[in-house]
């Protein structure tokens, strides 16, 4: 039982940090940006984009650290979040090889090929998941949930890839926008004089 | 209805009990502290939610005990107090876990 508590502070002071919105922010400003540049055939500069997400640690050096405070987390949270990262890694490696292997039956990779999008909205989707799980932010879970369901959609051919892009960065970007107006008004700066 | 001499005997541990660590304000540092590997003032501060001076008057109290390392540092230019908890601290808090847990267990 005390145990059991002990985590729920851990958790505590994990989401804290995470009340901020700038992840769901940077992501949501990446995902609007990705789909406009599809719009406008600007697709070539696509790979540049993930650099957006470098602001991420100085937003919160300078937002969240002298609102919330900064916290080092024990080894068992680190290693949680090294896993999760290993874990993205390896599933994207093993779709790479799935697609790419001349082991394939024809009729999958056929497959693969026809539902790319939809096999992208999944592995989105799962990582939104894996996020959620792993930080206990459960906003992520909606993420995931979105961005199944728009992917879905894709395909019936009702929204095209990067309409799909922009409403899931959109949504994104504003919630991150609410939550961090929230944020800087419940967590006004304090200064460390001591 | 006397009780025996042993029962006596088993309650005297709660005179044992740490009152570093009994305290409401410094055990939820302490917890906090011992979940975490540090921890700045402001973290403390909010998720305590106990002000600047007792918090401080606290962690005082506890560094005195030895149970809390304070680390005073700058990061670009801007005062920070790394806060942790020493072996001792640790230690400490463990015991008196299961000090209570046995004391608590006895009362049925």
């Amino acid at each position: 039982m005390a145990e059991l508590k002990l985590k729920e502070l851990e958790k505590k002071a994990y989401t804290t940090s995470h009340e901020d919105g700038i992840i769901d922010l940077m992501v949501g400003f990446i995902l609007t940006l990705a789909g406009t540049m599809i719009l406008t055939g600007q697709s070539a500069m696509i790979g540049m984009i993930w650099l957006f997400s470098l602001f991420i640690k100085p937003l919160k050096k300078k937002i969240t650290f002298p609102r919330v405070g900064y916290v080092e987390f024990a080894k068992p949270q680190k290693e949680k979040i090294s896993r999760m990262f290993i874990y993205f890694a390896i599933s994207g490696i093993i779709v790479f090889f799935l697609v790419s292997s001349k082991f394939l039956s024809p009729d999958i990779g056929k497959f693969i090929i026809e539902n790319f999008i939809l096999i992208i909205g999944i592995s989105l989707g799962g990582m939104a998941l894996i996020v959620g799980r792993m930080t206990a932010v459960k906003r992520w879970y909606f993420y995931a949930i979105l961005v199944l369901a728009i992917f879905v959609s894709e395909l019936n051919n009702t929204l095209s890839f990067p309409y799909a892009l922009l409403i899931l960065g959109i949504v994104m970007f504003c919630t991150g926008a609410v939550l961090l107006i929230r944020f800087i008004k419940k967590y006004p700066i304090v200064k460390q004089d001591v | 209805m006397f009780k025996k001499k042993s029962d006596n005997l088993d309650l005297q541990h709660i005179s044992e009990i740490d009152k570093v660590v009994h305290e409401p304000a410094r055990m939820m540092i302490i917890a906090y502290l011992y979940v975490v590997e540090s921890g700045d003032f402001v973290f403390l501060m909010r998720q305590t939610g106990l002000t600047k001076g007792n918090l401080s008057s606290h962690l005082s109290k506890l560094d005195k005990a030895g149970y809390v390392e304070i680390k005073k540092e700058f990061v670009e230019k801007i005062p920070r107090t790394l806060i942790s908890l020493s072996s001792v601290g640790r230690k400490a808090f463990e015991e008196y876990q299961e000090k209570m847990k046995d004391i608590l267990g006895k009362f049925g």
